[in-house]
């Protein structure tokens, strides 16, 4: 008989996102979920949850958006395989997209990696236009007329 | 004989799907032809992966069960070079419709312009930087939504 895989954790991550009970704690828990899955922590710093406000009112303003682009800073524990006995954090920007809200379906990248929480936080704010232009190719190319309408 | 490290480097999607989601993976050859398309382009795009690095996406068509009775949609499921095996993999469902032909014929349509959209710009930085995902144009599964809003 075939053994069928038993995933606690991923049912238990699915079963959350599912049972959110409005967008905003969805939202929440696609963060959670986000971080947990790419085995990072959440970084709460104040100017962290800044940068992050100030990118997600930049996409709101989007025209013709379609679905959720969700930030968020995580950091993690980098060790070096040629020296097992050092190691470095790591700060990356994620960004998740979910096109429907309450759902599992969730497409997640890291948009910046830094070793530096302050390096992180500048590049951000240096680059806030390329992110966003980023998000607008997406929203763009979402939009795009078929190959052959293009042609006509 | 397989080898375990080479088991594992294939996330098990299926059983995801089945027994997580409870999606069911119908099989496609022009959804198969999609995939292959998609990962030589990544591969051949994105220089920093190392030949035994863990690139792994797939489209898949899927059958599910709704109140209204069987949905069929497209998906792209995958896991990249961040982490191997993880919680739940990167998962985009682009579009579902109550009809399995109907289905078929769409992907057919991307699978023909397949070359026009890979050129798309979030594509083009998808491909070369495995940054947001791979686009497929509305105007490919919501035709007639498009028609009413023009």
């Amino acid at each position: 008989m075939k053994r069928v895989p038993n995933y606690p954790n991923t049912r238990k991550a699915v079963s959350s996102l599912y049972q959110a009970e409005d967008t905003v704690k969805w939202i929440k828990k696609v963060i959670k979920v986000s971080s947990i899955n790419h085995r990072t922590k959440l970084s709460k710093d104040p100017r962290v949850i800044e940068v992050i406000r100030d990118l997600n009112e930049s996409v709101k303003k989007i025209s013709g958006i379609e679905g959720y682009f969700i930030f968020h800073v995580t950091v993690s524990i980098v060790k070096y395989l040629n020296d097992e006995n050092s190691q470095d954090l790591e700060y990356s920007l994620w960004c998740n997209y979910a096109r429907l809200p309450k759902t599992a379906s969730i497409f997640s990248w890291i948009v910046l990696v830094d070793n530096s929480l302050d390096n992180l936080i500048d590049t951000i704010k240096n680059n806030k236009n390329d992110i966003i232009r980023d998000i607008e190719d997406i929203i763009r190319s979402l939009n795009a007329p078929q190959k052959t309408e293009k042609e006509l | 004989m397989r080898q375990n490290h080479t088991i594992r480097k294939v996330a098990p999607f299926k059983d995801f799907m089945k027994e997580v989601l409870r999606w069911h993976i119908m099989k496609s050859e022009e959804v198969k032809q999609l995939t292959r398309k998609l990962v030589a382009d990544i591969r051949a795009n994105h220089g920093q992966i190392q030949k035994d690095a863990f690139v792994y996406f797939r489209f898949v068509k899927y059958a599910r069960l709704k109140e209204i009775g069987f949905v069929y949609g497209l998906a792209l499921i995958g896991w990249n070079d961040v982490v191997k095996y993880s919680l739940m993999p990167n998962l985009v469902s682009y579009f579902e419709k109550s009809n399995s032909e109907e289905v078929d014929k769409i992907i057919s349509q991307i699978l023909a312009d397949y070359d026009y959209i890979k050129q798309l710009p979030a594509n083009e930085n998808f491909i070369k930087n495995l940054q947001g995902f791979f686009v497929i144009p509305k105007s490919y599964y919501r035709k007639n939504e498009l028609v009413k809003n023009n």
